[in-house]
């Protein structure tokens, strides 16, 4: 039950941050939401799910982008990663925790990609707008996803319930 | 059993670290198809794609028509002006399409199209702030391949980067993986116009050669030296000229024709045999 929940999320999500005209984009920057799904869920499942489901996130996004694929796949593996261990050691429940996990969680993950794309040819230059960029996205997520996490949070609890229920139940 | 997992953890990690960077370096570069499941993944994203693009649109253009409705008086009498312009405009228009048409039978002039166009529905875009793609609803089974163009009647778009069966890629002319052969409209000197500017609005052409001068105003067009673009497609006007390598050589500012954040529909240009295929 719970990975159906997952797949539709993922979908739904992609397919919100791929929106045609004029897009998702707030201020010349798009958010990223996939990433932000992958961080808010490393929040929520354990470090070792949470890296599968950050590698599922960022696979997902790169079979649309088309090009360096499996790069978002790992860079959201290893940012799930680090945050779902990283966490532990924090309280998760109070808002700003959340608020500066996503931040660097999000602007730890922009970093990596570039720097991946980079030693495989694209040509980025480090420009002052780029981390512009990356500090607005790690700023929008961290606002957004410090308050989605709630929500999401529950979700999660109510399909571990379920998921029990019919195990139980047979 | 957790040492039996430990054991093989490493091996594990290695052996999917070779994976990825493996296809991360066969996938940096161009490629001629895309792969099974990069196809279906992106088929299967096409109607999601396409539903929520439409009711993007939707809410977009009620919300542009509450707008609307409040300066609609004002709309009104500025069109009634222009209409009577336009009119008279129309008239000297019609005596040059008569006299043309006198001139071209008189010149055994030969209207040979050499392309044929095919329109696609913006249903997509990048999910990264890193590229500058767009997805339309048209693929191979239209008759779409890698390497065509895409141009609005404003000017170029792009080209088709990759193809599935329902869908296709196009990079962005402002991506900064993007170049572009260039003319200057008003002197024909040559230029290479290329994508990855800092605001993501703009371009940047650089001279191929020593004499090139460009200035602000010019416009800049498909050279049609390359096999991509046909011939003559705008491509943007020069907003600002700067120095560089010690005022040796210059660069210019180009502000394209197209407003890529508001893409709705383009035209793909294929080859005239395709056309019918197509359709």
């Amino acid at each position: 039950m719970k990975y159906v929940v997952y797949s539709v999320l993922l979908l739904l999500t992609l397919v919100l941050q791929t929106a045609g005209v004029p897009g998702l984009v707030f201020f010349g920057f798009k958010p990223e939401l996939m990433l932000l799904l992958s961080l808010i869920f490393a929040m929520i499942l354990e470090p070792g799910a949470a890296a599968v489901f950050g590698f599922a996130a960022g696979l997902a996004q790169d079979l649309v982008v088309g090009r360096f694929i499996m790069l978002h796949a790992g860079v959201f593996m290893v940012v799930a990663l680090a945050l779902g261990y990283a966490i532990q050691r924090f309280y998760r429940e109070n808002i700003i925790v959340r608020f500066i996990a996503l931040f660097l969680g999000t602007g730890l993950g922009e970093v990596l990609y570039l720097l991946g794309a980079a030693s495989f040819g694209l040509s980025m230059p480090w420009r002052s707008s780029t981390w512009l960029t990356i500090l607005a996205v790690s700023f929008f997520n961290g606002l957004v996803g410090a308050l989605v996490y709630r929500p999401l949070s529950k979700l999660n609890r109510h399909l571990i319930y379920l998921d029990e229920l019919v195990k139980r139940t047979g | 059993m957790l040492e039996q997992i430990l054991r093989w953890k490493v091996p594990l990690i290695i052996v999917l670290v070779v994976v990825m960077v493996g296809t991360i370096h066969y996938t940096s570069t161009s490629r001629l198809t895309v792969s099974l499941l990069e196809g279906i993944g992106r088929d299967i994203l096409v109607p999601f794609q396409w539903v929520f693009s439409r009711v993007q649109r939707f809410v977009l253009n009620q919300t542009d028509k509450i707008q609307t409705l409040r300066t609609l008086k004002e709309r009104n009498a500025e069109l009634e002006e222009l209409v009577q312009s336009l009119q008279a405009e129309v008239f000297e228009l019609r005596n040059y399409k008569r006299e043309n048409e006198w001139l071209r039978e008189a010149l055994d002039f030969k209207n040979e199209r050499e392309h044929d166009l095919l329109v696609a529905e913006v249903i997509g875009r990048s999910p990264s702030n890193w590229e500058s793609t767009i997805i339309l609803n048209k693929g191979m089974a239209h008759g779409v391949e890698k390497g065509m163009a895409v141009v609005t009647n404003d000017g170029v778009v792009g080209t088709v980067i990759n193809v599935s069966r329902y869908s296709c890629t196009v990079l962005l002319i402002i991506d900064a993986q993007s170049a572009t052969g260039g003319l200057v409209q008003a002197t024909g000197d040559l230029v290479l116009v290329e994508g990855g500017q800092a605001d993501r609005e703009t371009l940047m052409a650089r001279p191929l050669s020593r004499d090139t001068v460009v200035e602000v105003g010019d416009i800049i067009v498909t050279s049609g030296l390359s096999t991509v673009y046909p011939k003559n497609l705008p491509v943007g006007e020069v907003v600002a000229v700067e120095p560089r390598d010690y005022n040796l050589s210059f660069s210019a500012v180009v502000r394209p024709f197209v407003d890529f954040a508001r893409l709705e529909y383009v035209l793909i240009v294929l080859p005239q045999e395709q056309r019918g295929e197509a359709a």
